[in-house]
């Protein structure tokens, strides 16, 4: 059992109803502190409602949540002292620079010392390599300038939690390893929360991971808890040669659940889904090698990626685990 | 927050949350850009030309002088009503646009309440208004009405009578805010105020068909003449030192500002963003 004191974010049954369209239904979540949590889902499933709710721009239409302990209904002011927020489409006011567009976020929370705020300011300009156009407009912003003073201006305020909705979309490649090299170097104060599309960043840097689709949540669990619930172990073999006579050898073996065979040309390739991990990692090879008849080009363990998981539990329907 | 301590932190709450960085927004935006002396440029122009192009008219026009109560007349009519065209137009951007651009979203993830943005936006905009469209070139009409046909005005009546002027804008002013609240797109929220403004002839002579009574309660008579110019307007007779006939708009009025600004902060705390 786990102890809600050392969730930052805990909802129960959190739902929004738009209308007759239903965009979150009965959401459980719970975010560890100073964890690196991924939301994912495919468009639409929920997640930006899911934030909306967290930080008061709109109510939910049954359940609640608690963020810090406080309500996220009734408590949103306070809940919103300890946290930065990066929209999904970033909009500051286009009149101000990005050092002016800081400062006035800053001032939200800080009421001074001026030079300790602007230092501040400087040092999140300078986290996002924005220093040198700290002082132009941001209606003379890039996509992805404005995706970085999004960044900055979400953590100016030393946020014990970091929400983030596509914090690495608009951005190049370089630009989306310093955010992740920033959500990286945050793990030590803060608990970050984000959504995201991209699966790769995802695996590299999170503890935890929600996935929801259709406004359901279908999985919630640790990166390695996710990967080992995927579709069991498989062995991966491709060969050139007859096939029948060893196919149907393996096919016999006790610990062999299926095979599933793809042929180009001359060349198969199969994937043995197997039940005693150990006893094919022994034997499987030997077996296959043994044929006279075959010469193998490739034989490795498959390994699933979030990817993976993550299409076949959006395609295959729901399947929590917590 | 683990590198907050040297600061000092911001201690409003409840609905004063976040209002001090608002409305220094606010100011700033006014004060410290060219909006102040663009706004104060073209409303001078407009209005005070205006006065001065009737004093020139009426000197080469020997037949005919224009008395001081005339052009009293005009500046309180052309200054209290049709300045609130470009003051509707300048605050329907202040909450359907933010709520359009995504910037209200975005300042309300922040340790703000609605109340205080709603109230930082009126209140930034009337006193960036009060200065650029009835304080400046009210000044400007003072000293152009007094020089140009040596008449002298009473300078308590004439601030009182630029107060009665503010008065119908702050009316205009607060119906925008309210419908930015309650509309998502411009149309109705510019559409409502300027209809109004410019269908004001058509508006009072409906309603003065339907009952008389009714026009005794709208904000018209503040800075239009009545009875098609028989009653000057209250702007109009509180600068000239006249006895009010009617007097019913300014209580109105004001009950009526007081109501949309409180629909519109009831409104916007239930926007959905």
């Amino acid at each position: 059992m786990e102890n809600p004191q050392e969730h930052v974010i805990h909802t129960q049954g959190l739902s929004k109803t738009y209308k007759d369209i239903t965009a979150l239904k009965s959401l459980d979540l719970m975010v560890p502190k100073n964890s690196i949590f991924g939301f994912l889902g495919p468009n639409g499933a929920g997640k930006t409602t899911t934030i909306k709710l967290l930080l008061g721009l709109t109510r939910p239409t049954r359940g609640g949540g608690t963020m810090f302990g406080h309500d996220i209904v009734e408590e949103g002011l306070v809940i919103r002292r300890r946290i930065g927020y990066l929209p999904q489409d970033p909009r500051f006011y286009e009149h101000m620079t990005a050092r002016q567009t800081l400062d006035f976020t800053a001032r939200f929370f800080f009421k001074g010392p001026d030079a300790k705020i602007a230092q501040r300011v400087e040092e999140t300009l300078d986290l996002v390599g924005l220093e040198n156009k700290a002082d132009r407009p941001i209606k003379t912003f890039s996509g992805g300038e404005r995706q970085r003073l999004g960044i900055a201006q979400a953590q100016v305020n030393y946020p014990d939690l970091l929400i983030l909705d596509e914090p690495a979309a608009s951005l190049d490649p370089l630009g989306r390893r310093d955010v992740l090299d920033v959500m990286e170097r945050l793990r030590k104060y803060a608990t970050v929360f984000y959504c995201t599309h991209i699966l790769d960043d995802v695996q590299r840097v999170s503890d935890r991971v929600a996935i929801l689709n259709q406004g359901e949540l279908v999985s919630q669990g640790t990166i390695e808890e996710l990967l080992a619930g995927a579709e069991g172990v498989a062995f991966l073999v491709k060969f050139r040669g007859a096939s029948e006579a060893l196919r149907s050898k393996i096919g016999k073996l006790p610990w062999v659940e299926d095979i599933q065979q793809t042929t180009k040309a001359n060349s198969h390739s199969w994937t043995i889904s197997v039940s005693e991990v150990q006893q094919a990692e022994s034997e499987l090879f030997r077996l296959i090698a043994a044929e006279p008849d075959i010469i193998i080009t490739e034989y490795r363990q498959r390994t699933y990626e979030l990817e993976d998981v993550f299409l076949q539990l959006i395609e295959g329907g729901p399947h929590v685990r917590q | 927050m683990s590198g907050n301590s040297d600061f000092q932190l911001v201690q409003e709450s409840g609905w004063r949350s976040g209002f001090g960085n608002l409305f220094r927004a606010e100011m700033v935006s006014w004060w410290r850009t060219r909006k102040w002396w663009v706004q104060s440029l073209v409303y001078i122009s407009v209005i005070d030309f205006f006065l001065l192009l009737m004093i020139s008219i009426s000197r080469s026009d020997l037949t005919s002088t224009i008395s001081a109560s005339e052009l009293l007349g005009l500046f309180t009519f052309f200054g209290g009503l049709f300045p609130s065209v470009g003051v509707s137009i300048m605050m329907q951007g202040a909450i359907v646009g933010e709520k359009q651009s995504g910037t209200a979203a975005w300042i309300l993830s922040k340790p703000v309440s609605r109340v205080s943005f709603i109230i930082s936006k009126l209140l930034g905009n009337a006193l960036g208004v009060a200065v650029t469209v009835i304080l400046l070139p009210g000044i400007v009409a003072f000293l152009i009405i007094t020089i140009g046909v040596g008449t002298r005005i009473q300078i308590p009546s004439f601030i009182a009578g630029l107060g009665i002027m503010y008065l119908s804008i702050l009316f205009w002013m607060s119906l925008t805010l309210m419908l930015g609240a309650f509309y998502n797109s411009r149309g109705p929220v510019i559409g409502i105020p300027i209809a109004l403004i410019f269908g004001a002839q058509l508006i009072l002579g409906l309603v003065n068909w339907i009952s008389p009574k009714i026009l005794e309660f709208l904000p018209y008579a503040l800075v239009v003449p009545l009875d098609q110019g028989a009653v000057g307007s209250i702007a109009q007779n509180v600068i000239l030192g006249q006895p009010l006939q009617l007097w019913t708009p300014i209580p109105s009025s004001i009950l009526m500002i007081i109501v949309f600004i409180a629909l519109a902060i009831w409104r916007f705390g239930r926007e959905e963003f």
